[in-house]
């Protein structure tokens, strides 16, 4: 017997009993539609961090110096210290930019409302680097020195709006025990992952204007643009033992776009595996649920096994009209599955102003893996029904 | 064609053996019509089912042109169904879902045919049990003596050797009962189809040109 008579076959089967067909691959679908949803949205959500470094460039590095020992640098002088830190950072090979900073917690106030938000002592070369653009005003320049200037990320600039300042330039904020002039307003950027703290929830001042602020704080971040078509890794060993000879105490940390995308991706296989368990439980339920139909459906269908085996079909034919309708119903429940996978998929995408993207690989997945449920817990009932004995199925009631 | 030899079969109710058939010596030849009569319980249809090659004996020898089966493995005998054998069923077993046509062309989906081949078998024997115009019916659609009619063409389209028929007028009454007797009769003698008919009713029997007696699953 042809596989498509059996097709044909289950087709009009199922469709005979529309309701019942549906009600039974329920569980196939919502299995399906969860998995489907959840790989796409994780696959999503990763694209759209990656497409931050992909504004950035992945020709970016990042280092942050952290001291060893406890008492070494006390004697050392914090200003020499961090000019030494640009002066190595400048003469580096195959490094095109380098942008040393500084991050404090100081407090922010103004008009007597305490903000929340990070300090950021830069030079100007971090502009560049991170292409922060301005609404407003001009970014800090290395003409600053230690003046008290400072440039607002765009949540802290809205913040302030919102408290009634509008015509910020010129304004003055208090930070720590020092009052800063608003010089420029920073357009919002984009969450990048290598940067230490979110631009947007940071005051920028002149780097060394930040060393002032605080006992602790020094030029102990570097981001650095390597030259195009480099290797990242003789360019972090050259960066090692340059900071190594003149910082011995000191050790050192690299974040590449590379790095985080790789663990991002690790993250994202995590991720999905668990979606993958969590998916394959409701594809288990719905299995279950078609077994269910399928013997019930034997049962009912006890009398045209019997006249079946009477004209001529083979035990193996039975078992696979059987299959063939269960596999074909959980085919059906993955295709809506996937479906509504990708609807809901697409609704996350819109209300996280994510771009969507149909990836091919849930799809693939969500067919297969239904296809596999309907020959798995299809097989049971099929069995059951091709060892019927037609004589007893044949009996008058 | 087909010879029974001291043919027994039992059923085992709960580990206590029950004789059904008891020795039965049966021998059919090509182009017979036989009627077999008995008393209800006597095992007409175990006899039938056990030539049919639906059912196995407990004991004794079948033989299919003086070949021996009861080595035969299950598709070996499906095999044989589909080729040999046409069952005709007292309450008929249409397949309520499929119309009439698709009823008379379930035993071709088990040979390697194509579907326009299969419509035209079916389609003809549709016409020869009077059924033309009726083809695309649900079996609910029908009267009882117009879904024998289709059962009689489902057990014709394969061309098999013999048509086995346990009681097929049994839920039919005396003018439809009637109808089908003379479509049997006429397959019998214009093809030369062996026909066997289980049947309760004197003037259904006296139709064929032999008669067979069963009595306690003995012949007689
Ligand atoms: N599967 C079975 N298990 C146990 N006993 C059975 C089974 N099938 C048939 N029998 C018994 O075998 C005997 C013969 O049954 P069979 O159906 O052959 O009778 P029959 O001659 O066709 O009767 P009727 O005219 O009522 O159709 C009966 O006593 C019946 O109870
Ligand atoms: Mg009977």
């Amino acid at each position: 017997m042809f596989i498509k008579t059996h097709l044909r076959e289950s087709l009009q089967n199922l469709l005979s009993a529309k309701l019942r067909s549906f009600l039974a691959i329920l569980g196939v679908l919502v299995g399906t539609a969860s998995v489907v949803a959840l790989v796409s949205g994780g696959q999503l959500a990763t694209e759209h961090a990656l497409a931050q470094f992909r504004e950035l460039g992945t020709d970016l590095l990042a280092v942050t110096l952290q001291d060893m020992s406890r008492d070494g640098s006390k004697d050392v002088d914090k200003e020499t210290e961090s000019e030494n830190v640009t002066k190595v950072a400048n003469h580096l090979k195959n490094v095109e930019l380098s942008a040393p900073y500084a991050i404090d917690f100081s407090a922010i106030n103004y008009d007597g409302h305490q903000l929340r938000g990070n300090i950021v002592g830069a030079t100007e070369t971090l502009q560049k680097i991170l292409k922060l653009k301005l609404t407003q005003g001009r970014f800090i320049s290395d003409l600053d020195q230690k003046e008290s200037y400072c440039v607002l990320g765009d949540s802290i600039y809205k913040k302030l709006v919102s408290m009634g300042m509008f015509d910020v330039l010129g304004e003055h904020i208090r930070i720590g025990d020092r009052f800063f002039t608003v010089i420029g307003v920073l357009q919002k950027t984009n969450e990048n992952m290598f940067f230490l703290v979110d631009v947007n929830n940071s005051i920028v001042i002149p780097a060394f204007a930040a060393l002032a602020l605080n006992n602790y704080v020094t030029l102990n971040n570097v981001v650095f643009k390597i030259k195009a078509d480099q290797d990242v890794n003789p360019i972090k060993d050259s960066i090692t033992s340059a900071f190594a000879d003149s910082f011995p105490t000191k050790k050192i940390f690299f974040r590449s776009p590379q790095e985080i995308i790789n663990g991002m991706k690790k993250q994202n296989e995590t991720f999905t595996l668990l979606l993958g368990f969590i998916g394959s439980i409701a594809l288990i339920v719905g299995g279950i649920g078609v077994m269910n139909i399928m013997l019930v459906s034997v049962v009912e269908r006890r009398r045209e096994i019997g006249v079946r085996m009477a004209v001529g079909a083979k035990r193996r034919d039975i078992q696979l009209m059987f299959l063939t309708e269960a596999v074909v119903l959980t085919l059906f429940g993955g295709l809506m599955g996937v479906m509504t996978g990708e609807v809901v998929a697409w609704m996350v995408a819109l209300i996280s102003q994510w771009k969507f993207h149909l990836y091919i690989l849930p799809l693939i997945v969500g067919f297969f893996v239904s296809a596999l449920v309907g020959i798995f817990f299809g097989f049971y009932p099929a069995r059951k029904a091709s060892l019927l004995d037609p004589i007893e199925t044949l009996r008058s009631e | 064609m087909i010879e029974l030899n001291n043919i027994h079969k039992s059923y085992f109710l709960a580990g206590q053996e029950e004789p059904v058939l008891k020795g039965i010596n049966f021998k059919m030849n090509d182009g017979d019509m036989i009627a077999l009569m008995g008393p209800s319980g006597s095992g007409k249809s175990t006899l039938m089912n056990i030539i049919g090659l639906l059912d196995h004996p407990t004991s004794g020898i079948y033989k299919l042109n003086n070949t021996e089966i009861a080595s035969f493995e299950s598709d070996q005998l499906a095999e044989l169904r589909n080729r040999y054998i046409g069952f005709v069923f007292q309450s008929f077993f249409l397949l309520p879902r499929l119309t009439a046509l698709q009823n008379v062309m379930l035993p071709l989906l088990y040979r390697n045919m194509t579907r326009e081949e299969m419509k035209k078998l079916a389609m003809e024997k549709l016409i020869k049990v009077g059924m033309k115009d009726l083809t695309h019916h649900k079996p609910s659609q029908l009267s009882g003596g117009q879904q024998q009619r289709v059962a009689i063409a489902r057990a014709l389209v394969g061309d098999p050797k013999v048509i086995l028929a346990d009681e097929p007028t049994g839920a039919l009454d005396a003018k439809t009962s009637q109808e089908v007797m003379d479509l049997l009769i006429g397959l019998n003698q214009a093809e030369g189809t062996t026909i066997v008919v289980v049947t309760h009713d004197e003037d259904v029997a006296s139709q064929c040109k032999k008669v067979t007696r069963i009595r306690d699953g003995r012949l007689i």
